[in-house]
């Protein structure tokens, strides 16, 4: 069991970010729930009387950078484990690093299938794309949408959630009118709104976060789109203009949200930062606490840290609800709940395994 | 139809207003500056600033914005581009690059990284089977008066003549005794306040966020391409040009047109088509498509 | 730390030669690319290719040797009658419609999704192929600009019409700078995917192509020593930085965003202050008509 401290010695973790360059609200929502539950861990004692100090390195959203830092982190400041945000293409070649080194990787952000290459090196919070995605297309074409089109963003989660459900919902009947996959970070999305409404779907589905969703919304509602929208994960999309999106957006989220124990962590958050906090906060948050604990199970070493996560989250119920993972450590079966978005706040409609 | 009309028409004037500054700077001191772009998002985070942190309203604010980020142009002018007048104009490229990323750090280190937004009131129009909002309106209005008011103060001025003929020939313009560098400092007053008039356009219909030069770079670019660099006038129908091209050719079904099911360009190529313009109009016709069909230089 | 040396060794060699290339263009012969990161990108994308089909490795080498050149003929062509900016502006553009082609056509090489290669799993012989390639690099470099070549090449730089009067053809060596240069940069491409296991169109921005520029402009253009010591200023810098962050209380977007500021000085007071001759060289440029 835990190997007993010998002086309370800060035990370091790293967090690899994009701080800076594009898409950098999620992330460092990703960061400040690490540090939340950091806070939590080191109030209650730490890991055996051992703080938790983290060591935080900008990617830019830039390969180069990633591996810079994954390098500095698991090369120099010797850290076991390190939390990551980033996509498939900056996670993928910081997991060959770390699956090298023997050390541990948690992906926060990342919900590419090449991932599952990586047992005992990289662990997901975030469940796969086609999971959600397959959730997603089913629900539409329940709800008696004959045809959709999707607007994701024209990255490996945007179109990765993009093919489960067309699949899916083409599988229960449904027709695909357009697939628009918006390039990240652009001012303005009138045009590609456009080619949506040129279609006139029954339906939009949708995946996006942040600032580009935000847009998104708002160059539909100025075009006037009426077709109701069903996001992957609606908690992670910034809404620009809550009349109108009310009982206009639906959507199927990983589980948690409407845990009491999420909802204060929310309000903390709140309270903290004076924004609306994305369910990247929660993902951080989640990593951070199965690492602690599994640093606690099993000592904290990464062969250590690695073999004891998967005992761990079989009884951790996390602010993004309960983690189960395949044998790859992957996150498969995430409770998922069916929300629909009405007078401000999101509503659970239903849920589901 | 309409909408694609209207569409590329708003598109069109938020690119136009940011090029003509670059255009401008460049007809007289022949290059063509990177940091532009990001003087337009100062305008922007300037008009934010004095509109949400010291309640000025919006109108008010924009104009302050403009003094701001025209006078911040200069003092730029001051410290780097003087300095390196006698440069080739690749080097003060390469220069302009290195205040455009200084800039850009700088502002991401103070207002963060995530986008902000102007929390404007509109209305929505429709217009035959277009649909618009009052604001687009404000927005291609206020570019429409602003390139007016370049044209009078180019054609009918004398400041706007001494301009003209810097840009036709600096040393005959110096002998024949016009303040060159007084010249220049108004240059770059006017160039900034007209990015700081299409920064805060641009923010206030859609976000702001300090790297949206690099988004923003390549189309800008690519109409004062079109136009013939150094054209001001070019700058502003290579923008119209662009809008145009690149919001019709992704709403054109062409999958119909051949008898087959809907089939439409992904709207991600948009950038892949002000790029390719903005290459095939270099290789092609490197004086843009205006020369010879009466574009003149300002 | 002995592993994070090694790592940045390989780093700083496979941006070295990067900066050797660019100049060998820019130095030597005056060719000014701002679309540097493309031979970089077809090289890296090579590899990629080859790997996204399932070819052997060595497919992927080849094509990168050979795509890089060829594709560098391509672009150089146009410049016989350009002016050097307008040809800038083309070499930018040109880069990203590569970038966007890779990004947007999946079947190519995943499109954005990327593609998984082939990796040099042992950090030590992944520094010991870079250091190669930087020698490489350096000693052709140096011969090109030592040669007669060379020294015609600068005649080129400061005056084609002499050059040509010479009875020398300067396009024509120019096309040969440029094809060794290419091919130095895209073989350095093929290696950077074999190291990171991955090719993405992200990294091959436009942003990139200046950091190459800051390394040469920093370093002394003209300077093959001089543009890897750029190299290496650069990517310590970028390193660095990290560390610093770490000593201070600054939040790390806010010391991220700083570094970066950092680099956007460097480059502006250097071109200002110290540009080593070679920006300065050149005659006053207000009567230059394009």
């Amino acid at each position: 069991m835990a190997a007993a401290p010998v002086a309370a010695e800060p035990i370091s973790v790293g967090v690899i970010a994009n701080l800076t360059g594009t898409d950098v609200r999620t992330s460092v929502n990703m960061t400040r729930g690490i540090e939340m539950a950091v806070a939590d861990i080191n109030e209650a004692g730490g890991i055996d009387g051992n703080p938790i100090t983290l060591i935080t390195e900008d990617s830019e959203y830039r390969l180069q950078e990633a591996m810079n830092a994954a390098n500095k982190l698991y090369g120099v400041d010797n850290v076991e484990v390190a939390i990551m945000f980033g996509g498939s293409s900056l996670m993928i070649p910081v997991a060959n690093l770390a699956q090298d080194k023997g050390r541990v990787l948690i992906n926060t952000s990342s919900s590419s299938s090449k991932l599952g290459d990586y047992p005992g090196t990289l662990f997901s919070v975030l469940p796969l794309d086609d999971i959600i995605g397959k959730k997603l297309g089913e629900w539409v074409a329940e709800r008696g949408h004959k045809s959709a089109a999707f607007v994701v963003p024209n990255n490996t989660f945007g179109t990765g959630l993009m093919n489960a459900a067309a699949d899916a919902f083409v599988a229960s009947g449904g027709e695909v009118l357009a697939q628009v996959a918006y390039t990240e970070g652009n001012p303005n999305y009138r045009a590609d709104m456009q080619t949506v409404a040129n279609v006139e779907p029954d339906a939009i589905i949708a995946a996006g976060y942040g600032d580009d969703s935000r847009t998104i919304f708002k160059n539909a509602q100025q075009l006037d789109i009426a077709a109701p929208w069903y996001g992957a994960y609606p908690t992670i999309f910034a809404i620009d203009d809550e009349e109108w999106m009310s009982e206009r957006f639906f959507g199927v989220d990983n589980g948690g949200a409407s845990l009491k124990s999420t909802m204060e962590l929310a309000e903390r958050y709140r309270a903290e930062y004076g924004e609306e906090p994305l369910s990247h906060v929660f993902y951080g948050y989640d990593a951070m606490q199965i690492v602690a604990k599994a640093m606690e199970l099993g000592g904290t070493s990464s062969s250590e840290i690695a073999a004891s996560l998967p005992e761990v989250v079989k009884s951790y119920e996390g602010a993004t609800g309960k983690i189960t993972w395949d044998d790859r450590g992957q996150r498969i079966d995430p409770p998922v709940e069916f929300v629909e978005f009405k007078d401000g706040a999101f509503h659970i409609l239903g849920t589901g395994e | 139809m309409t909408q694609i009309f209207v569409n590329s028409i708003i598109y069109g004037s938020q690119i136009a207003i940011i090029a003509i500054g670059i255009s401008l700077t460049y007809s007289v001191l022949r290059f063509a500056n990177f940091a532009h772009i990001q003087y337009a998002v100062i305008g922007g985070y300037a008009t934010y600033v004095f509109h949400t942190a010291f309640s000025v309203p919006i109108v008010l604010a924009t104009a302050m914005s403009m003094v701001f980020t025209g006078a911040f142009a200069v003092l730029i002018d001051r410290i780097v581009f003087r300095t390196i007048r006698h440069v080739t104009p690749e080097g003060k490229m390469i220069a302009s690059w290195g205040v455009a990323l200084f800039l850009r750090s700088i502002l991401a280190a103070i207002f963060g990284g995530s986008a902000l937004f102007f929390e404007l009131d509109t209305t929505t129009i429709r217009v035959g089977g277009a649909i618009f909002t009052t604001l687009d309106v404000a927005v291609v209005l206020v570019t429409l008066c602003a390139m007016l008011a370049m044209h009078v103060l180019l054609r009918y001025s004398r400041v706007g003549v001494a301009l003209r003929a810097l840009a036709n020939n600096f040393e005959l313009a110096e002998v024949r005794g016009i303040p060159s560098e007084r010249m220049i400092l108004l240059l770059w007053f006017l160039s900034g306040a007209y990015a700081g008039l299409g920064g805060t356009l641009f923010a206030i219909e859609t976000q702001l966020k300090p790297n949206i030069d690099l988004l923003i770079l390549l189309p800008v670019f690519a109409a004062i391409t079109i136009g013939g660099l150094g054209n001001v006038y070019g700058a502003v129908v290579g923008a119209m040009i662009l809008s145009f091209a690149q919001n019709i050719l992704i709403s054109i079904d062409f999958g119909s047109l051949v008898g087959a099911m809907q089939w439409y360009v992904p709207s991600q190529f948009r950038d892949a088509v002000a790029v390719t313009a903005l290459v095939l109009v270099l290789l092609f016709r490197p004086q843009g498509l205006l020369k010879g069909l009466g574009g003149a230089k300002p | 730390m002995i592993d994070f040396a090694i790592y940045m060794t390989t780093i700083v060699c496979i941006w070295a030669v990067l900066a050797i290339s660019l100049n060998i263009q820019f130095g030597l012969t005056g060719l000014v690319n701002f679309g540097q990161i493309l031979p970089f990108a077809i090289g890296a994308y090579s590899a990629g290719i080859a790997s996204f089909h399932g070819l052997p490795i060595w497919v992927g080498v080849l094509a990168g040797l050979i795509m890089g050149p060829l594709i560098g003929f391509l672009v150089i062509f146009p410049t016989r009658r350009m002016a050097q900016d307008y040809w800038a502006l083309a070499s930018l553009g040109i880069a990203e419609m590569f970038r966007l082609t890779m990004l947007n056509f999946r079947g190519i090489a995943g499109g954005v999704e990327g593609t998984i290669v082939e990796r040099l799993s042992d950090p030590r012989v992944a520094m010991a192929v870079s250091v190669l390639a930087l020698v490489v690099s350096f000693i052709v470099a140096e011969r090109i600009s030592k040669a007669p070549l060379g020294r015609l090449l600068r005649v080129i730089r400061e005056d084609e019409t002499l050059a040509a009067t010479l009875g020398r053809n300067p396009f024509r060596f120019q096309v040969v700078a440029m094809a060794v240069a290419w091919a130095m940069a895209s073989a350095v491409g093929v290696l950077y995917a074999h190291i990171t296991g991955f090719v993405d169109h992200g990294s091959f921005m436009v942003i990139e192509t200046f950091i190459i520029w800051t390394a040469v402009i920093v370093g002394g253009p003209g300077r093959n020593l001089g543009v890897v010591v750029g190299a290496i200023i650069i990517q310590a810098m970028s390193v660095s930085t990290r560390f610093v962050a770490q000593w201070t209380d600054l939040p790390s977007d806010v010391v991220a965003n700083l570094r970066l500021a950092l680099v956007g000085l460097l480059l502006v007071v250097m071109i200002m202050y110290r540009p080593e001759g070679f920006l300065r060289e050149k005659k006053p440029n207000y009567d230059v008509k394009s």
